[in-house]
């Protein structure tokens, strides 16, 4: 096993080039190290699915709720389908893409903690993941501020899509845990099909 | 006429190995997760293709895009030209199998 101590590097090193090369070292040495399957990982890439679920979802029923009060005319159904309107709308959920937000952040910085080779892969995917769902132009964020509310066709594929790339990532994490083939140190995209959950 | 969902498939996966050539091995798995979720949303669009608004569609167009172009830089080390041109081949399959079958379909595909 080869040591990595500064102190052990050759004297015509200054103290401070030393430190620079161990830590270039422990950095390549982390690039290259097997991806490990970790709990918390697996954890957060959970939560994500389930608030994303949860919140189209919810979208969902009131979208149902929409179209099944539209063209009532009694005054009850009407302020029903106002308040349901409301509730659909972009203003009234943005709590829901903030935790979207603090979850892929949350995943992202634990994925960058402990670097290995399968990180750049991971962090690309996260990023991917976060421009479908927040933000980037044509993602759920910026398409519910444009149109005010969903409609359930749109969500069902939306969900279908990012579900898929949650999928892959839950799937690559836990083939780090069974030891299957999913684990490759590049496989940040392992077959996710079974994770593909439709409503 | 209905859509065979099952001929769709085999011609976005013939489009994409067409595009990223010798590194399809590599991309299969992810990418056929992808085109699994790819075909759901064009079931999706066929049944609902009435009812969803243009900006709606024009999202789906560019997640699904973003979703197996991911797939197959972080699986396949395929290059963001390539994967783009990869994913654009998928999309533009699912659409002529959409306009073939509907051609006064409502949205700009």
């Amino acid at each position: 096993m080869i040591s990595l101590s500064a102190a052990r590097l050759p004297i015509y090193f200054s103290a401070r080039r030393r430190s620079r090369i161990t830590i270039s070292v422990l950095l390549l040495v982390a690039a290259c190290t097997a991806p490990q399957y970790d709990d918390q990982t697996d954890k957060l890439i959970s939560q994500l699915q389930t608030d994303v679920d949860t919140g189209i979802v919810s979208l969902i029923t009131l979208d149902r709720k929409i179209k099944s009060l539209s063209g009532k005319t009694d005054a009850a159904s009407q302020k029903a389908l106002a308040d349901a309107k409301i509730k659909a709308g972009y203003d009234a959920n943005t709590s829901f893409y903030e935790k979207v937000d603090v979850d892929l952040t949350s995943l992202q910085t634990r994925v960058d903690a402990e670097p290995s080779a399968a990180t750049p892969h991971l962090d690309a995917a996260i990023k991917d993941l976060r421009d479908n769902i927040l933000a980037e132009e044509g993602s759920i964020q910026a398409t519910h501020q444009k149109v005010g509310v969903l409609s359930e066709a749109y969500l069902r594929n939306a969900k279908t899509l990012v579900d898929a790339q949650i999928g892959i990532l839950l799937t690559r994490e836990l083939g780090l845990k069974t030891g299957s083939s999913g684990a490759s140190s590049s496989g940040a995209a392992s077959g996710a099909a079974g994770a593909t959950r439709q409503m | 006429m209905a859509i065979n969902w099952t001929t769709v498939e085999r011609q976005i996966e013939q489009a994409v190995k067409a595009v990223v050539g010798g590194a399809w091995q590599n991309a299969a798995a992810g990418a056929s997760a992808q085109f699994a979720a790819l075909i759901a949303v064009g079931k999706q669009i066929e049944a609902d293709r009435d009812s969803m608004q243009q900006a709606e569609y024009d999202s789906l167009k560019l997640m699904q895009r973003r979703a197996l172009h991911g797939v197959l830089q972080t699986s396949a080390g395929i290059s963001l030209d390539i994967a783009e041109q990869a994913a654009a081949a998928a999309w533009n399959v699912l659409v002529t199998a959409v306009k073939t079958a509907y051609p006064a379909v409502g949205l700009v595909l």
